[in-house]
């Protein structure tokens, strides 16, 4: 019997040691990370039945020992470890887009545009000016190196991401690996009926690893292995694991697949999802931004800059900086279509006006070439170029547009006025001419119609000319080019040595001979033909000895392309007729002046007409009974069809996005070739004005604002998201360490309670101790009775 | 918060309290080292976004101030060139005066003539005056040297090879100043009146107007007869009257003779017969009688003449009956309207384009009277010095205009420049509220935070003191 008494004894020993001992393991472990802390559960060892069958205790056992945790708890601080994995590398690299940008207002890109538009208000001062020049290109080169800069920082953070991914997911891996270890050793272990608590604490340890790098889901099976998922598909389950990895998919974006599979995993949680976001979002954003920035300034100062003048003058040759690309790859590249050329900037229909300059005499000549992108190409475009006299155009093997003048002549395509409109001499010239008064296009509606010319004073009836149906496709809608094109046929099958002349929509007609005696006489027949263009009708026009010298000067102020007809309100001679009056027409027919040349008027002084077009005349007289008109082409844009920013004609900037923005090598070159003017003045400033108003313009491409105005946009937002990111990681930090602290009030150690603990089981083991000593003591006793 | 507080629960706590209390600090200590409170753009996103603008038009605002200050200099360069031409005139218009004096000989003229060349010279150089490499004077065309003098045996003028673009700079927003007038408008007259003719050939002002600069000079030629009868032709002699005549003939013995406009009774005997025109005797015609065949009667006859007011490079047939001849210079376009219907007899009559000299022409032709280059009789060279004289104030007042001008816009850019430092001192405060940090504030802010920080220190270290530990024995 006394020997049940001392087992009692040695039972309550052995548990005050287990108790001691994890106490001892609870406060070596107060500071290991995802530790829980452990408690030894008593119970009472199985009693005995004695003497009259009393249950008679016989102490305590240690049934088990337990960790102790709340996990739905340690469920939440996972998933808050994902948000704050997420929130922390977000403003990881907000902050490092920021640091890129490196913007403070008065360093950085803001300073940098403000400074290339203040080059262009400098050299506005003294365009002629070779030290300003350089200024001009020098701020250009800043803000294009930043550009280029900026662009090739965000896109190699973008390309980064693949490699930092990669290296996370390897993290990843070896946690998963980790798990599926501890999952075996944890069911060989348990399987016993005995928790592995430590070994579960280490599990638990990955798993928080894991989930603060990706959304991860941990499900715990009845044999104690834990299945996690990653993105929603499961990657260790039992003893078997798979690997993440990181590879770069057909849109560029960097993708996480399970294995070899072709899967990919969404991911929208931990540091992964963190640096995904800023590769599929913030970066491609900010990418954007930069690009639509340095696009709208190649497109807008190009569309500028091609249309000006230099100051050496128009061109003598010029080449083109792009080519297209070669579509249906015959290895020819003039029989691209414009409009699917593959340029940097697209073709659209419009027109673009060439201005061929004589040098020895500076007469212009202006011609049109109306671009179709859907049926002209490059070859097209090219033999179009051609067709202008004194120029010839090819396309060289490598696809770029070469354009060249004959000796003698130059070219531009700047907007300036004709300074000699009346080219034709249709008022007041020394060729007989009478004028049509009704705007084309015309619809003849009787036809055939016919009438009659006397030509340098032929005697009536004079020779007869018929207008057939057949001549016209549509009768009913004839132009006036259309028109010239036939009757000129007509007069030359006749024998007539005139012309039908086109003066702005209108139709004159004029002899070939000139001087006093050419004379021009029609009389209207059937269907009234000349009275459907208002040509005066048995009116004799005389040609003079000398005709009226016109001139031009000014520029032109309108918004809009347009043209101004001038047409002679009365009949008589300039400078000596009372109330001699020239008439200024739009062309749609609007009166906008009435121009006094008569008697008051001093021969070939300047006139105002509207929009800053000045004109002058010189002596001769004028007829209002013949209809004496001409008209002016008043350009505000001579190239609405961007061609010549497309291939690249006298442009500023090369390239067509932040990457590749650039300064024209023939400018850096040559800073004379800058056309700062639209003539060759030395201090002509005019396309410097147009330049420095790019300014204030607000641009669709760039939502609406200007140009400062959408970088400040663009700069700040940047701002806007790190702080935001800032923001969102304090708070989340917060949350973390709330639900931490929470964590450790139920499974942290406290040292305090573990010393308690310690000295309770202490005394239980000397209390324990003291009991068999008891017992030994008795058993003692009885031994020495029985001696 | 459970019941139970282990040790790391409040070691954590004030680890997390410290290292909020540092992170403020350090915040608001650079903020105080920049003085700046926004620094980058995630600083304070909104105030950034306001801020840009403010240093951009500050940017612009010291640029139109430099701006400002060249055209300045540019401008004080033009006004004292001015200045010079303007004393340059007043010097001419005292040659003028002195010129004018009946009592000077031709010698005294001569030395008054080469003063006045030495101005036009210094008037020359005036209006090509430069600023720095570029030509003031010559409109936008700043490499061209603006005005050229061509001077030949026979004639002597100056040409103006800039263009009639002004160049102007901004010096504030949206407002800008010319620096650059294109000399033609400045140096020349644009007040036209009324042409005059000078001498004695009976031509005169047409009904046209006229478009000629300065002076110039219409040269009528006589070039032979219509409505000859009885045989007679042109004489070799010069004849000198012009126009519409009626002629009587008489029979007589041995020569018949012939009365023009009721002149006397000429004979008709040689080949080159004189016949005074009218009574006086200074108009003659000359006629070849050696065909003469006996007409007596009476009837018209014209004396036909051309004339040209470009020294001879193109000419105008006279045609007696027009009120209006316009004449056009094959030089320079300019035109001349003349009335035809008193042209009486050959010569030369100097034009006046009144009110249109130039600094330029107006002394040229100074010069040109006072060397008497036209051999005019002394009285009508005093008369003709007087009437330049004239010209001479015209000219002054123009320049002087001219002068006014750019002393307004002087004043002009003085008024933008005071506006503009105004301004920038407004942008200056305005950009200082946004970006910069109130110092009181931020100090008394960080004081109040350095105490709190102290205080986190405190208690985290008793808090790491306090265990049951320590009274354990």
């Amino acid at each position: 019997m006394s020997s049940l008494g001392l087992y009692t004894g040695l039972r309550g020993l052995n548990a005050a040691r287990i108790a001691m001992q994890i106490a001892g393991h609870n406060v070596a472990n107060a500071n290991t990370p995802g530790y829980s802390r452990q408690r030894a559960l008593f119970s009472t060892a199985f009693p005995v039945t004695a003497f009259g069958g009393f249950q008679l205790g016989n102490g305590v056992v240690v049934s088990n020992i337990e960790r102790v945790l709340d996990e739905r708890l340690e469920a939440r601080i996972r998933t808050q470890f994902g948000l704050f994995g997420f929130a922390e590398s977000d403003n990881r690299r907000m902050v490092e887009i920021e640091g890129i940008l490196s913007e403070s207002g008065d360093s950085g890109m803001a300073k940098l545009m403000n400074e290339f538009f203040g080059s262009i208000s400098k050299l506005r001062t003294d365009a002629g000016s070779r030290s300003l020049r350089g200024g001009m290109l020098q701020g250009a080169r800043s803000m294009t190196n930043a550009f280029n800069l900026l662009s090739d920082r965000y896109t190699s953070l973008r390309n980064d991401t693949l490699k930092e991914v990669d290296a996370l997911l390897k993290d990843v891996n070896a946690h998963v690996e980790n798990i599926t270890e501890l999952n075996t050793q944890i069911v060989t272990l348990e399987a016993t009926g005995k928790k592995a608590n430590d070994l579960r604490d280490m599990r638990g340890q990955s798993i928080k690893a894991i989930s603060e790098l990706l959304d991860t889901q941990a499900i715990e099976r009845s044999n104690g292995t834990l299945d996690i998922l990653a993105g929603g598909f499961l990657i260790t389950s039992g003893g078997k694991s798979s690997t993440l990895r990181a590879v770069r998919n057909a849109a560029g974006q960097t993708e996480i697949r399970i294995g070899n599979s072709s899967t990919a995993i969404r991911v929208t949680q931990g540091k992964i999802a963190g640096i995904l976001n800023s590769e599929l979002k913030t970066l491609p954003r900010i990418i954007g931004q930069l690009d639509a920035l340095a696009n709208t300034y190649i497109l807008e100062m190009n569309r500028i800059h091609s249309t000006g003048v230099s100051k050496k003058g128009p061109f003598t040759s010029l080449i083109a900086e792009n080519a297209p690309v070669d579509g249906d790859k015959d290895g020819q590249f003039d029989d691209e279509l414009l409009a699917f050329a593959g340029l940097p900037f697209d073709v659209v229909n419009g027109d673009l006006y060439i201005a061929v300059t004589d040098s020895a005499s500076g007469d212009v000549q202006r011609s049109k070439i109306s671009i179709n992108t859907n049926s002209m190409t490059l070859g097209g475009f090219a033999s179009a170029i051609n067709s202008i006299s004194h120029l010839s155009a090819v396309v060289d093997p490598s696809g770029k547009l070469r354009i060249s003048a004959e000796n003698g002549y130059g070219f531009d395509f700047s907007n300036r006025l004709d300074t000699d409109p009346n080219t034709d001499a249709t008022l007041g010239g020394t060729r007989a001419t009478l004028g049509g008064s009704t705007q084309g296009p015309y619809n003849f509606g009787t036809l055939p119609a016919d009438f009659r010319v006397q030509l340098d004073g032929a005697a009536p009836p004079g020779t007869l000319i018929t207008i057939n149906a057949t001549d016209f496709t549509t009768p009913s809608n004839v132009t006036p080019l259309e028109l010239a094109t036939v009757l000129n046929g007509k007069f030359s099958a006749a024998g007539l040595s005139m012309q039908a002349l086109v003066v702005g929509d209108h139709v004159s007609l004029q002899a070939s001979s000139s001087g006093t005696a050419s004379s021009l006489r029609i009389t209207d027949g059937a269907g009234s033909p000349m009275g459907l263009l208002g040509i005066p009708s048995g009116v004799t026009d005389t040609g003079q000895a000398s005709g009226v010298q016109i001139s031009v000067s000014g520029s032109y102020t309108g918004s809009a392309n347009g043209r101004f007809r001038f047409v002679a309100e009365g009949t008589g001679q300039i400078g000596v007729t009372p109330g001699l009056t020239v008439g200024v027409f739009t062309a749609n027919g609007t009166k906008i002046a009435s121009l006094n040349i008569g008697e008051g008027y001093a021969p070939m002084d300047v006139l105002e007409v509207a929009d800053g077009v000045k004109i002058s005349f010189g002596p001769g007289s004028i007829s209002a009974t013949s209809n004496d008109q001409f008209s002016l082409d008043t350009l505000s844009d001579s190239d609405t069809s961007d061609v010549l920013v497309a291939l690249g004609l006298n442009t500023f900037f090369t390239g067509s996005n932040a990457g590749n923005i650039g300064i024209a090598k023939r400018l850096d070159d040559d800073p004379a070739l800058i056309a700062a003017g639209l003539s060759d003045s030395d201090g002509d400033s005019a396309n410097l004005a147009r330049m420095a108003a790019l300014r204030d313009l607000s641009f669709a491409t760039l939502t609406g604002s200007t140009i400062e105005e959408f970088y400040a946009d663009a700069a700040s937002d940047i701002g806007f998201e790190t702080r935001k990111s800032h923001d969102l990681l304090v708070s989340q930090d917060l949350l973390l360490s709330f639900l931490e602290n929470e964590r450790d009030a139920v499974s942290g150690v406290n040292i305090d309670e573990e010393m308690v603990d310690l000295i309770r089981f202490q005394q239980a083991f000397q209390a324990n101790s003291r009991f068999i000593s008891v017992v030994n003591d008795m058993t003692q006793t009885l031994i020495n009775l029985g001696r | 918060m459970g019941l139970r507080i282990t040790q790391n629960i409040s070691i954590n706590k004030a680890l997390a309290n410290i290292r909020r209390n540092a992170m403020r600090l350090n915040s608001i200590r650079n903020n105080l080292s920049t003085g700046r409170r926004v620094n980058k753009p995630s600083d304070d996103p909104s105030a950034f976004l306001r801020m840009l603008p403010i240093i951009n038009n500050k940017a612009d605002l010291v640029r139109f101030q430099e701006n400002a200050l060249s055209a300045q200099n540019i401008l004080n360069t033009a006004s004292s060139a001015f200045e010079d031409a303007v004393q340059i005139m007043s010097r001419a218009k005292e040659l003028a005066v002195q010129g004018a004096n009946g009592t000077l000989d031709a010698t005294d003229r001569r030395n008054l003539a080469s003063t006045t060349n030495q101005l036009l010279r210094e008037m020359l150089s005036i209006a090509n005056s430069r600023f720095g490499d570029r030509f003031l004077f010559s409109g936008a065309a700043t490499a061209t040297s603006p005005f050229e003098l061509t001077e030949t045996s026979s004639t002597t003028f100056v040409e103006y090879k800039g263009d009639d673009k002004g160049v102007s700079i901004e010096i504030a927003p949206g407002s800008e100043i010319e620096i650059s007038t294109p000399g033609k408008k400045l140096f020349l007259s644009t007040n036209r009146g009324d042409s005059t003719f000078t001498g004695s050939t009976g031509a005169a002002k047409g009904t046209g107007t006229d478009s000629g600069l300065g002076q110039a000079l219409l040269n009528i030629e006589h070039t032979g007869f219509s409505g000859l009868t009885a045989g007679l032709t042109a004489g070799s002699g010069a004849t000198n009257a012009l126009g519409v005549m009626s002629y009587t003939i008489t029979a007589g013995v041995p020569d018949d003779t012939i009365s023009i406009n009721g002149g006397p009774a000429v004979p008709l005997n040689g080949s080159n017969v004189q016949v005074p025109v009218g009574t006086s005797t200074a108009d003659n015609i000359f006629l070849d009688a050696t065909a003469y065949v006996s007409a007596p009667g009476s009837g018209t006859l014209t004396s036909d003449s051309r004339m040209s007011f470009d020294g001879g490079q193109s000419y105008t047939v006279v045609d007696y009956s027009q009120t209006n001849q316009q004449l056009q210079h094959a030089g320079n376009g300019q035109v001349l309207n003349v009335n035809s219907t008193g042209i009486a007899r050959t010569g030369t009559e100097q034009i006046n384009f009144e009110g249109t000299f130039d600094a330029f022409n107006v002394l040229i032709a100074l010069r040109d009277l006072l060397n008497n280059v036209q051999k005019l009789p002394p009285n009508e060279v005093a008369s003709r010095i007087t009437a330049i004289g004239g010209e001479v104030d015209k000219v002054m007042d123009q320049l002087l205009s001219g002068l006014q001008s750019m002393g307004a816009r002087g004043s002009q850019l003085n008024l933008t420049k005071n506006r503009m430092s105004h301004l920038e001192l407004t942008l200056e405060e305005a950009l200082s509220r946004e970006r910069d940090v109130d110092l009181t504030e931020v100090i008394l802010r960080m004081s109040q935070m350095e105490v709190g920080f102290e205080a986190a220190l405190a208690v985290g270290a008793r808090v790491i003191q306090n265990s049951l530990l320590n009274f354990l024995r």
